[in-house]
């Protein structure tokens, strides 16, 4: 009976320890990732050796297509112009924000 | 003899309360952090430097989008002088601020190896960034803010330099 007891609390005790761990583990630790970028291997905008080859193409143009791109060289329209500096604008505006809003930041 | 059987569940027992309550009192003790000095930053607890860690690696993440879209901005800007070149027949002061852009963000990367290494040593700080060494995480801080503020000031003078150029090429062709 006495060992039916001991056994009994033993195994309430680890009930409440698995309790606690549980409420521990349901705090997640919180970190961030490491850093994209490997020391001394910084991304450009170039590409490297070591990036996978695009497969090659099985479908060969038709004959006819090849011309036709040859031939249409379409001057510069007053859309292109607006959509360029548009797009210009937005990432040089986008990029501004973020630093700015970044020096801020640091200066709390 | 029954108290000798029971002697190895007694200590067993004993055991996983000790292992139980070594757990769990620093969580429940919540005793007040001391600040303690450091060069550069002042007094500071623990987890104040853990934020402050957390707040440079966010920063960092940060300037790599920034340096992201920076290429895409030059990568825009090369069609829009192909454009003027048509246009124009010449775009030379645009093909001259968008290889000074080129330059200054390359200057930027670099700069960023600096931050890049400080970050990957880690100095002061575990894996999941919580304070080993007071001293050492204080210089790491201090150290990549240094480094980080450099890329910084660079990335700005890019952009700005990069407005000034477009709205100098813009007004010249509204005259």
């Amino acid at each position: 009976v006495k060992n039916l007891i001991f056994a009994g609390a033993l195994l309430g005790l680890l009930f409440m320890l698995a309790g606690c761990q549980g409420e521990q583990s349901q705090t997640p630790a919180p970190s961030l990732p490491l850093p994209q970028v490997r020391v001394d291997k910084l991304p450009t905008a170039t590409l490297t050796a070591t990036s996978t080859p695009e497969p090659a193409t099985t479908e060969a143009p038709t004959p006819t297509a090849i011309p036709q791109a040859q031939q249409v060289q379409p001057m510069p329209t007053r859309d292109d112009e607006a959509f360029w500096l548009a797009q210009i604008e937005t990432l040089l505006d986008r990029n501004e924000r973020r630093l700015n809003s970044l020096d801020k930041e640091l200066r709390r | 003899m029954k108290k000798l059987k029971l002697l190895p569940l007694i200590v067993l027992l004993f055991t996983l309360m000790a292992v139980s309550v070594a757990e769990i009192s620093p969580a429940i003790a919540k005793t007040p952090e001391p600040a303690r000095p450091i060069p550069g930053l002042g007094k500071m607890t623990d987890t104040e430097l853990r934020n402050a860690w957390l707040k440079r690696r966010a920063w960092y993440d940060s300037q790599s989008e920034v340096i992201r879209d920076a290429y895409r901005t030059a990568e825009a800007f090369e069609a829009y002088i192909e454009v003027m070149k048509k246009k124009h027949g010449d775009a030379y002061p645009l093909e001259v601020a968008v290889s000074k852009y080129y330059a200054a963000i390359q200057d930027a990367e670099l700069a960023r190896v600096e931050a890049n290494k400080i970050f990957s040593r880690n100095a002061g700080f575990n894996t999941n960034y919580y304070i080993l060494d007071h001293q050492l995480a204080g210089q790491s801080i201090v150290d990549v803010h240094g480094s980080l503020k450099h890329v910084h000031f660079i990335l700005f003078e890019a952009h700005r330099e990069l407005r000034k150029d477009l709205n100098a090429w813009l007004r010249r062709g509204r005259d």
